[in-house]
């Protein structure tokens, strides 16, 4: 056999299985017909093949089918009992989710985006900051911070930077988180008395005053007026970030919560309606087969609203739904009837 | 078989031992989408229709040893994996159900080489002679009748040989040879273009060849256990 013959090896195989076609065939003949090789190649070929053909195929264990027929009918049963479960908690699953996907976005689109946001100060915090810097009267900041502490422990790059920026640097503008810190990092000053009079000696006394910005009237007031917690089934729905700021009570500003500091957005409220009012009207058209946009703005908000679940209900007026989360169902159901997403 | 009885979209009974082949294919066509309803029986009727097959491409892939095991995890894949399975253009269910089998025989082999790689040297590792390299077969444990009734010298002999073929080899002659597929199915499922299942097939047939004529030539022996070993390691044994 020479290399010519290589490119033969597969025809000659093929050949024995009739699987060649019309020119292969006749090619692959006229090369046997020339090479004693490739004859020799092919009967050893069709002789492997026919011992292979001859061996007869193994039987089958005879438990075995009935096993496999036990394993179908578990599964099948798995199946359908997973597809029950399914039918029967299909429409409180997809309430929770809902109403999962509302709190999650009221409690951290905020913290999110609350850095970003320039807020105000309450005048307690702006109190803190500067009786900090103020060596006569050590006892007091030795307290709150203490509090904070609780709820805060600063690290200690954070405690560190902080009083040498307010010595060499002049203050970023005021945050809500940078105020904070102010509170916050100001206790091991306390226990180091000599540093104290550096800052105070070296900064005028209004540049403490500044870093606490003053806050707007209306936040100056809900801080100082120390609300009570706001009721559970208190609405989220919000139309401007800065009315639920104020709402938010102001204990966490002074370490003794950890609640978020303030509600999420309009924005941020409309998104999370335009998820649950699409969730909201996927599992209607799903659920009743009726897409008439009319028809299922009825259905969907004529319907109690226990039926999705008594979270969602919780957070939503006691158990209604409100008008700008019906409205963003409107808005919804005329997309899906324009034929947008 | 069973006595559940199926029917066609036009009432008529469905055949389940047909001959003709597309109307073997038709009715695995209703089993299939009856099974896919949720229907364990119509599952059993493909089950009964491709055990035998399942496991004959299991024993010739890997071995006897554990192969009713494979063979019952391959049917238990098939049927989790069901409901995604659409008979459109060629797709037929006996290509798709035998390409699960051949895919899960290669995993198996590959398993068992990572564990031989990690345990050492162990009874089926392959024996490396002056006429190359020969398989040994590791003594089945099984005493079942079935078992035994197959253990002809030939049919031994036969297994060593494939068992000593690459597994790509081995899918191959065991679906054009032993399963007796034409080569436009054995290439779909093994998901390769026909040239290629045509070179593997003429590599592995001359493969095969050569040692079948060590093993006529008394070069290679198949001892009472059913290992295929060499004569040289066989009368070497029998000295010890």
């Amino acid at each position: 056999m020479n290399e010519k013959c290589g490119r033969f090896e597969t025809l000659i195989s093929t050949s024995l299985d009739g699987e060649l076609s019309p020119e292969e065939a006749d090619a692959c003949h006229a090369h046997l017909s020339v090479c004693a090789d490739c004859r020799r190649l092919s009967e050893r070929l069709e002789g492997a093949r026919q011992v292979l053909r001859s061996t007869p195929e193994p039987e089958a264990p005879v438990g075995l089918l009935e096993a496999i027929r036990a394993d179908a009918e578990r599964e099948m049963e798995r199946e359908d009992a997973v597809l029950t479960l399914w039918s029967r908690w299909r429409a409180p699953a997809l309430a929770a989710v809902a109403a999962a996907a509302v709190l999650l976005a009221a409690v951290y689109l905020p913290r999110m985006h609350h850095v970003d946001e320039v807020a105000p100060v309450s005048p307690a915090t702006e109190e803190s900051a500067i009786t900090v810097a103020d060596p006569d009267r050590p006892e007091e900041v030795a307290v709150a911070p203490e509090e904070d502490e609780e709820a805060y422990v600063p690290s200690e790059p954070e405690i560190a930077s902080v009083p040498e920026e307010t010595e060499t640097a002049p203050t970023p503008p005021p945050t809500e988180s940078s105020a904070r810190e102010d509170v916050r990092v100001e206790a091991p000053h306390v226990s180091v008395p000599a540093s104290v009079p550096e800052v105070v000696d070296e900064e005028p006394t209004a540049e403490p005053a500044e870093v606490a910005d003053p806050s707007p009237p209306e936040l100056a007031h809900a801080s100082s007026e120390a609300p009570a917690a706001r009721p559970k089934t208190e609405p989220v729905l919000a139309d401007s970030s800065e009315m639920m700021i104020a709402e938010v009570p102001r204990t966490t500003l002074t370490g003794e919560d950890a609640a978020p500091l303030s509600g999420p957005s309009s924005l941020e409220m409309e998104i999370a309606n335009s998820v649950v009012a699409r969730m909201v009207v996927d599992h209607y058209i799903n659920e009743t087969m009726v897409e008439a946009p009319s028809t299922l703005l009825a259905v969907i908000t004529d319907s109690p609203p226990s039926e999705f679940g008594p979270l969602l209900t919780e957070d939503f007026e006691n158990g209604s739904f409100g008008a700008s989360f019906t409205e963003t169902i409107r808005r919804v159901l005329s997309e899906t009837e324009n034929g947008l997403p | 078989m069973s006595g559940q009885a199926f029917v066609d979209s036009e009432g008529l009974p469905v055949s389940a031992g047909s001959a003709d082949e597309r109307g073997a294919e038709r009715d695995d066509e209703l089993l299939v989408e009856a099974a896919q309803g949720g229907s364990a029986e119509a599952f059993g009727e493909l089950a009964e229709r491709y055990h035998t097959s399942v496991y004959g491409i299991v024993c010739r892939m890997c071995g006897s040893e554990q192969a009713d095991d494979l063979s019952q995890e391959i049917f238990l894949r098939a049927l989790r994996a069901l409901r995604q399975f659409q008979f459109h253009g060629d797709a037929s269910f006996r290509t798709w159900l035998y390409r699960i089998a051949v895919n899960a025989c290669i995993n198996e082999l590959r398993r068992r080489k990572r564990l031989a790689d990690i345990e050492g040297p162990s009874l089926d590792e392959d024996i490396r002679t002056d006429d190359g390299t020969v398989s040994r077969v590791v003594p089945d444990e099984t005493q079942a009748p079935h078992v035994l009734a197959e253990r002809s010298e030939v049919q031994e002999a036969v297994q060593a040989i494939i068992g000593s073929l690459t597994p790509k080899h081995r899918a191959a002659i065991t679906l054009v040879d032993l399963q007796q597929l034409d080569y436009e199915e054995a290439a779909k499922t093994l998901e390769c273009p026909l040239g290629t299942l045509k070179s593997r097939l003429a590599r592995a047939r001359q493969q095969f060849a050569e040692k079948w004529e060590q093993y006529e030539a008394g070069k290679i022996v198949v001892n009472a256990d059913g290992e295929a070993t060499t004569a040289l390691e066989e009368e070497a044994g029998e000295q010890r």
